[in-house]
């Protein structure tokens, strides 16, 4: 306890961990407040001139709006929206016409927007994917809602997973766990998921950055060949000074992401968070998360993603003679996920990606996004989800790589 | 209590710094002797089990110190010649995290860490930054992290350096002591001042290999009738100093100057044989290291 004690004693009074943990915080607050300013509502007033209001003003108004339409997305709300879409769209043209009266769009068609999307979506061409033409619907296919997406979503992993029964087969039973009705709540912007995800990158920089020195340093200054010398000079300070790391970025990534979330759910309301992630994202999703729980399904991979990059980082830290050449390695690894995403799609990329200790975070592709999507990895007749996926590599890894780097140290040789 | 050096070598790549080196090290103050280049930290590296040695073994009592593993480190201290602090830390905060690290309880750490400050002169910078004490604070700082906790085998690299003459004979007064109490101390060294009436024994190296062990008194006797006192005219001073190994000089008052010299016969008329010291010896074996004595 006293080598632990003196060990946080030390890294507490290095500045840049002040640095890191404020900008930590900082961004905290700056990312989760920008989503909300993004926020629009235009409008005409009487004179006929367009006006846009931004922000809360904006958010306030369009949860007003869809007020009416908020709770249990029951068929008849369903059967209702598309009554008046098809009412207006008879009348009106398009929405997407310059001549749709902007007042009638607020009016009448942003208070159902999420059913029209829900509609569209489930009611797409099983063939090609193309959305459904709302105007050929009846109120019947609207009263079936919930048989469609199942039938949506055996079609839609015929196409994307054709030659992989099992991949079709576990798809149809994670969305059979699903609860319906789905439950929507206006108010929520998706762009916080996006900047969640961001600020989770950021948060594995800076502990990877943080983390590059523990041992390398160490080395480069030949602090280390005193310490090897010493009774509890080399495991247990090992052990000790990775759990010390490990306890800074747990500390750090619970504040973040916590202060992240706590002041999403205040700007954008307590309500919004009941909303089914079916609602906002495809209504076909495989997890039965609202989107409250989703946010914490995304932060908590995202530490586990974080814990994993840290130890990473800390087993090439305890190889590496520098500190420099450590912190390259760490930020690479970082991004390498971004890369292989951008790079490759395939299986191999796709196994590649999820073993990688970072392979939860990333820009584009991601363990929250993944929950939205229908990815299966395949591995010989057997396929896994893809979130399912790096949760697993994540749970051996974490050990792995904790034991790898006290027995790197442990055996570190001067050279 | 012994520490026995058995057929060690060191390869690093093509260059071999430490070439089947065997010594039995006995309590008592060692030099270990060399110039730069002669593979004493190569050496010192490999007893602290720092460095994996290609070939050979150290043993403590009869067991291997790999096999000991952290037994040996219980009994071990170590000063490396070149090492890093932690800058933010104050010498307190230092030598309290290398006590923990040694296992020292916590009353005997204080007690330890507080007697250590005081003698080292340490007492007025325990709350400095490390960071901010001069080379020859900082090198106290690490002489006394090595004798926190008060190791049976003591392994002092290059200690002196940037010691001033008086921290120079505290330090050594110090170690007279604490060698004293049935300890080895093994100082690597080129200055030989530092080892010369203190060192129980010595041991030369040079190119990797111990040329020499013995006393001090032993060791001169190497050099017996190779060292010589003559004059020379100050203006042929660097006439001889080509031709002679000069490793003393003082200037007289009638414009000659005394020279002390290292030669096989005498080399100045009227020379006389002078009573060798260990000095000269080292000299003798590594003329090419004296201007680092001189500059010593």
């Amino acid at each position: 306890m006293r080598l632990l004690k003196l060990e946080f004693k030390r890294i507490l009074k290095t500045r840049s961990t002040w640095v890191f943990l404020g900008a930590a915080l900082l961004l905290s607050v700056l990312m989760a407040y920008i989503p909300r300013t993004f926020v629009q509502y235009s409008y005409m007033d009487d004179s006929g001139k367009q006006i846009t209001v931004s922000g809360s003003r904006a958010m306030e108004i369009i949860n007003e709006k869809q007020a009416p339409y908020a709770g249990e997305v029951t068929p008849d709300k369903v059967q209702t929206a598309l009554e008046t879409y098809q009412a207006c769209i008879a009348e009106y043209g398009p929405t997407n016409s310059e001549d749709f009266p902007l007042n009638v769009y607020n009016e009448k068609i942003l208070p159902i927007q999420p059913y029209i999307h829900l509609l569209r979506e489930v009611y797409a061409d099983s063939r090609t994917g193309t959305a459904a033409d709302l105007m050929k619907l009846g109120p019947e296919d609207a009263g079936r809602i919930y048989e469609q997406c199942r039938e949506h979503l055996d079609s839609l992993m015929k196409m994307e997973q054709k030659d992989y029964p099992d991949a079709q087969n576990k798809a149809a039973a994670y969305f059979a766990k699903v609860e319906q009705p789905y439950e929507y709540y206006p108010g929520y912007n998706k762009d916080a998921t996006d900047y969640l995800v961001l600020y989770l990158l950021l948060l594995e920089f800076i502990c990877v950055l943080l983390a590059a020195p523990v041992f390398s340093s160490d080395y480069q200054t030949k602090a280390d060949d005193i310490q090897r010398c010493t009774r509890h000079g080399r495991i247990r300070l090992a052990a000790v000074r990775t759990a010390v790391m490990l306890i800074l970025a747990s500390v750090i990534v619970a504040a973040g992401s916590g202060i992240f979330l706590l002041l999403t759910r205040a700007l954008f309301g307590e309500e919004c968070m009941g909303s089914s992630m079916q609602m906002l994202y495809s209504a076909v999703s495989l997890s039965n998360l609202d989107l409250w729980h989703l946010l914490l399904a995304g932060a908590g991979t995202g530490f586990l993603t974080i814990t994993a990059a840290v130890l990473c980082t800390l087993m090439i830290s305890s190889r590496c003679r520098s500190v420099t050449v450590t912190a390259i390695f760490g930020m690479v690894l970082c991004l390498l996920p971004v890369i292989i995403g951008q790079v490759g799609s395939g299986n191999l990329a796709g196994w590649i990606r999820c073993i990688l200790p970072t392979g939860g975070l990333g820009l584009g592709n991601c363990f929250l996004y993944e929950l939205f999507d229908f990815k299966f990895l395949h591995l010989g007749g057997r396929s896994f989800w893809v979130p399912h996926a790096m949760l697993a590599a994540l749970a051996v890894e974490i050990p792995l790589f904790w034991g790898l780097t006290v027995c790197f140290y442990n055996r570190h040789m001067a050279k | 209590m012994e520490l026995i050096i058995d057929d060690l070598s060191k390869k690093f790549k093509d260059k071999e710094a430490v070439s089947h080196v065997s010594l039995k090290l006995t309590p008592g103050v060692w030099g270990l002797l060399g110039a730069n280049g002669a593979g004493k930290t190569t050496l010192m590296r490999m007893l602290g089990g720092t460095l994996k040695p290609t070939g050979g073994r150290v043993l403590y009592d009869g067991i291997s110190i790999q096999v000991l593993g952290e037994k040996y480190r219980d009994i071990f201290g170590y000063l490396p010649q070149e090492f890093g602090f932690y800058p933010e830390f104050t010498v307190r905060d230092y030598l309290e995290y290398m006590a923990v690290l040694k296992g020292l309880p916590k009353r005997r750490s204080k007690e330890k860490i507080e007697e250590l400050l005081e003698r080292m002169t340490l007492s007025d910078v325990r709350k400095k930054k490390i960071a901010k004490l001069s080379g020859g604070m900082k090198r106290r700082v690490g002489i006394a992290q090595a004798l926190l906790n008060e190791p049976e085998v003591l392994i002092l690299d290059e200690p002196t350096s940037g010691l001033d003459p008086g921290e120079r004979v505290r330090f050594r007064n110090l170690l007279s002591e604490f060698a004293s109490h049935d300890r080895i101390v093994l100082i690597s060294t080129h200055i030989v001042s530092d080892v010369e009436y203190i060192a129980t024994c010595n041991a030369v190296m040079k190119g990797g290999k111990i040329q020499a062990v013995g006393t001090t008194e032993e060791l001169v006797t190497l050099v017996n009738g190779k060292v010589w006192n003559g004059t020379i005219p100050a203006g042929q001073l660097a006439e001889y100093e080509n031709r002679l190994q000069i490793v003393n000089l003082r200037n007289e008052a009638d414009g000659r100057i005394s020279v002390r010299y290292l030669a096989e016969k005498p080399g100045i008329e009227d020379s006389v044989p002078a009573v060798p010291r260990l000095e000269d010896l080292y000299l003798w074996m590594f003329p090419e290291s004296r201007f680092d004595k001189e500059a010593d």
